[in-house]
């Protein structure tokens, strides 16, 4: 990486590592996480447990100094990522040190619907970091797996680029205006079976039970029936106290997952409304990030001319 | 909401949601004033959203200031992992009892 000079970093640091096959992601990341180390800077590395194998192998005792997290516990939900991030920036970096990840959030195993919240993600981390302290994030992308399509939008969400050694910027970097873009596009048209429920806030009961009969159909435990149960209605109380009082609830089993959906008249403004981790003594707000604990994924949409979409997926588990 | 029960307990029953979460404030509020520990027996409850967990946790805060603690006996699985979640597992006036 531009000959392992290592440079003293003055603001968050966003990088993609376009790398083809695993044995350039070791070489690589290790190389990022040894002049880490060797500077003295606290590392967090996340992603799949076995590349944490590998890297532990051949970092060869440098690696002990090293947070390890499994992308598939900490961030099988995305949006649970930069939440992490938040908590081991406030923990570790100080003024006259800063600190450096690895996220690789992207893999070919993921879903279509997981692919396009993991790209959000990626987005999100320039607007969640923006006015934090120097610090370096590191992504890996695998050209070897990943469609064209998938890196093209890589480059548009990391300010930096490194390839085949070379480091330097983005010339299609989208920046940090206009957040939305393009996570704006519509979700996918629920399915003709799905239930729907016009609701108020005297339908909540209703809706709920709806919620535990489709659990039930779709084959979850009764623990994960009911955490979700738990995380749809608070989508739906959101919608009776701050998204016009009503609104569609849609509901359908998905190859092994249930699906629910909440559709108000809200517009929401703070695209990282939902992964802000709230104070203890916060009285309010804690819905949209309650089920992005709960939940596999969350998939928010909010229209310019006002109308929120909610859509939750919870799998068997 | 709260009824008493035999042993100094208060049993909740029911679901707690936004059309029955102010009850249960102002009766767990009531409660709160009288200076002594309260035990709330959770075994009946069917569901409590996050708001009726911040109850909890306000009745909890309250209690604390006078040297009093609030225990949610036999509550069901979720509610003490969501107080965990929500980082209302810190307060030592909150206390979780589950009978063997």
């Amino acid at each position: 990486m531009t000959g392992g000079v290592v440079e003293t970093v003055r603001e968050f640091v966003h990088e993609a590592l376009l790398y083809d096959g695993d044995d350039e992601f070791i070489s690589a990341t290790a190389e990022f996480i040894r002049q880490g180390v060797d500077a003295g800077e606290p590392v967090l590395v996340v992603v799949g447990a076995a590349k944490i194998a590998r890297l532990r192998e051949e970092l060869n005792g440098a690696g002990d100094a090293v947070l390890f997290a499994d992308m598939a516990e900490l961030g099988a939900n995305p949006a649970r990522i930069i939440p992490a991030w938040q908590q081991f920036v406030e923990q570790h970096l100080r003024d006259d040190r800063p600190v450096r990840g690895i996220d690789e959030p992207i893999s070919a195993e993921r879903t279509a619907d997981e692919l396009v919240e993991c790209q959000r993600h990626e987005w999100l981390l320039n607007l969640a970091f923006a006015d934090a302290p120097a610090w370096r994030l590191l992504c890996p992308y695998d050209v070897s797996k990943l469609a064209d399509a998938v890196i093209e939008e890589a480059l548009r969400s990391h300010p930096i680029v490194v390839r085949s050694g070379e480091r330097g910027a983005s010339a299609s970097y989208r920046g940090l205006a206009d957040p939305a873009r393009p996570f704006d596009l519509p979700l996918s048209a629920p399915p003709a079976n799905a239930e729907v429920l016009e609701f108020d806030g005297s339908h909540l009961a209703g809706a709920r039970q709806l919620v535990c009969r489709g659990a039930a159909d779709a084959g979850l435990s009764r623990a994960r029936a009911n955490d979700f149960v738990l995380a749809v209605n608070e989508i739906l109380t959101n919608s009776v106290r701050h998204g016009g009082g009503s609104g569609l609830l849609r509901i359908w089993p998905d190859d092994g997952r249930l699906v629910c959906e909440v559709e108000d008249r809200g517009r929401i403004d703070d695209p990282l409304v939902d992964r802000r981790r709230p104070h203890p003594d916060q009285i309010s707000g804690r819905g949209l990030w309650m089920a992005n604990q709960i939940c596999d994924l969350v998939q928010l949409r909010s229209a310019d001319g006002g109308g929120n979409i909610v859509r939750l997926h919870m799998s068997r588990g | 909401m709260l009824e008493r029960t035999g042993g100094g307990c208060l049993a909740l029953h029911g679901e707690v949601d936004m059309a029955t979460v102010d009850l249960l404030a102002r009766e767990l509020a009531a409660e709160s004033e009288r200076g002594e520990d309260v035990r709330l027996d959770l075994s009946h409850l069917a569901f409590i959203d996050i708001a009726g967990l911040w109850v909890f946790h306000e009745a909890a805060v309250k209690l604390g200031r006078a040297g009093c603690t609030l225990t949610l006996v036999s509550p069901p699985p979720a509610v003490p992992r969501m107080l965990a979640l929500l980082g209302w597992t810190e307060i030592a006036s909150l206390r979780v009892e589950q009978p063997p």
